[in-house]
């Protein structure tokens, strides 16, 4: 699959260093350049200097080739521009977004946008470990 | 009416002036802290510390019962995600967002957002109107950085037509973000293209060098070297 990943900090360069060994094609777009050495040695991917809420950085990614969209910043006002955008513009086949704000989600699934929220998912993993 | 405005920018000011003059009801949400309390000095107690892109934000600003939201940050992530919120969580009966990048408007109109006002495509549009003495237009002031946003054309018989954008010798701090030509096509500050007469450069530039930049790309003397 053609992926593109915006965001590439603790979450985005992993991610994508985990998609790309596993066979995908990985474009990953961050502001800032330095960000680039959360990608593990082996990313063969591409990886572009770029905001990922931009009309022309995102079809330098090639967003209008990719199957799967995936906003990985820690800001969420840029991975809900960025999703959207991939999602009614682009019209990206799936659209996954990382949400902080758990109130974000409902609309988020109206639009038809995946969101993952750490913030959730954090609590909850702590709960299970206080009660096991 | 009760209109929520999310930024505290000089627009947003301006607006709030104006609305509470005509006794309606008004809150400012700005996140930075020291601007908060020059609006406060300026403008009395009408002003909310914190990010009106988080719900719980809007909530406290009382957004339930608001009239109308307005957006008017710089980033237009935030615009749009305070309008989303309003009207999806808090059912704001009318959102309006300005739109700093024109391309993000058909977007924003489908995305919901009820009304859409694209600056930068107001500005360039009175660009063209502007009187041809004028060689320098202010377009922006960026806040408490002491620099702005200015528009310089190009004069006919500078002596600047045909010269690469690099052979200019820019002054400390100046940067050219546009340069938009006649027909209005507009090219990224390369460092090899070519200007012409009536090219208009989009400039972000430290205040004091303004009159010096516009020296450089209209080919007339400077007037600050007179004090």
């Amino acid at each position: 699959m053609n992926i593109v990943i915006v965001g590439c900090g603790r979450v985005g360069g992993r991610l994508g260093t985990v998609l790309d060994a596993e066979g995908h094609k990985v474009t990953i777009l961050d502001i800032d350049e330095d960000s680039f050495r959360f990608l593990g040695p082996s990313f063969r991917g591409e990886a572009i200097i770029g905001d990922g809420t931009d009309d022309d950085d995102l079809v330098r990614s090639d967003i209008d080739d990719t199957d799967v969209f995936i906003a990985a910043t820690e800001d969420d006002a840029c991975n809900l521009l960025a999703a959207q955008k991939a999602k009614v513009q682009f019209r990206v086949p799936k659209v996954v977004c990382r949400v902080y704000d758990p109130v974000q989600k409902d609309l988020f699934r109206d639009l038809g946008v995946e969101t993952v929220t750490p913030t959730t998912v954090t609590v909850e993993l702590l709960k299970d470990a206080i009660e096991r | 009416m009760y209109i929520l405005l999310v930024g505290g920018g000089t627009l947003s000011f301006n607006l709030a002036k104006d609305l509470l003059l005509r006794s309606h009801e008004v809150l400012i949400v700005e996140r930075d802290r020291e601007r908060g309390e020059e609006l406060s000095r300026l403008l009395g107690d009408v002003i909310l510390r914190g990010d009106g892109c988080e719900a719980t934000v809007l909530e406290l600003a009382g957004a339930g019962r608001a009239d109308t939201l307005i957006a008017t940050t710089r980033a237009d992530k935030d615009n749009l995600t305070a309008c989303q919120i309003a009207k999806s969580r808090f059912r704001v009966p009318r959102t309006i967002s300005t739109i700093n990048d024109p391309r993000n408007e058909p977007l924003f109109k489908k995305l919901g957002v009820d009304v859409t006002i694209s600056v930068t495509d107001i500005v360039l549009s009175n660009i063209e109107h502007q009187i041809p003495e004028r060689s320098v237009m202010p377009l922006l002031e960026v806040e408490e950085s002491g620099a702005e946003l200015v528009s310089i054309k190009i004069p006919p018989d500078s002596g600047i037509e045909g010269k690469r954008l690099d052979e200019m010798q820019l002054p400390d701090g100046a940067l050219i973000t546009l340069v938009i030509a006649k027909n209005g096509a507009a090219r990224a500050p390369a460092p090899d293209i070519i200007l012409s007469e009536d090219d208009n450069i989009i400039a972000l530039s430290p205040e004091n060098e303004t009159e010096a930049l516009r020296s450089i790309f209209t080919g007339e003397p400077s007037t600050d070297s007179n004090d």
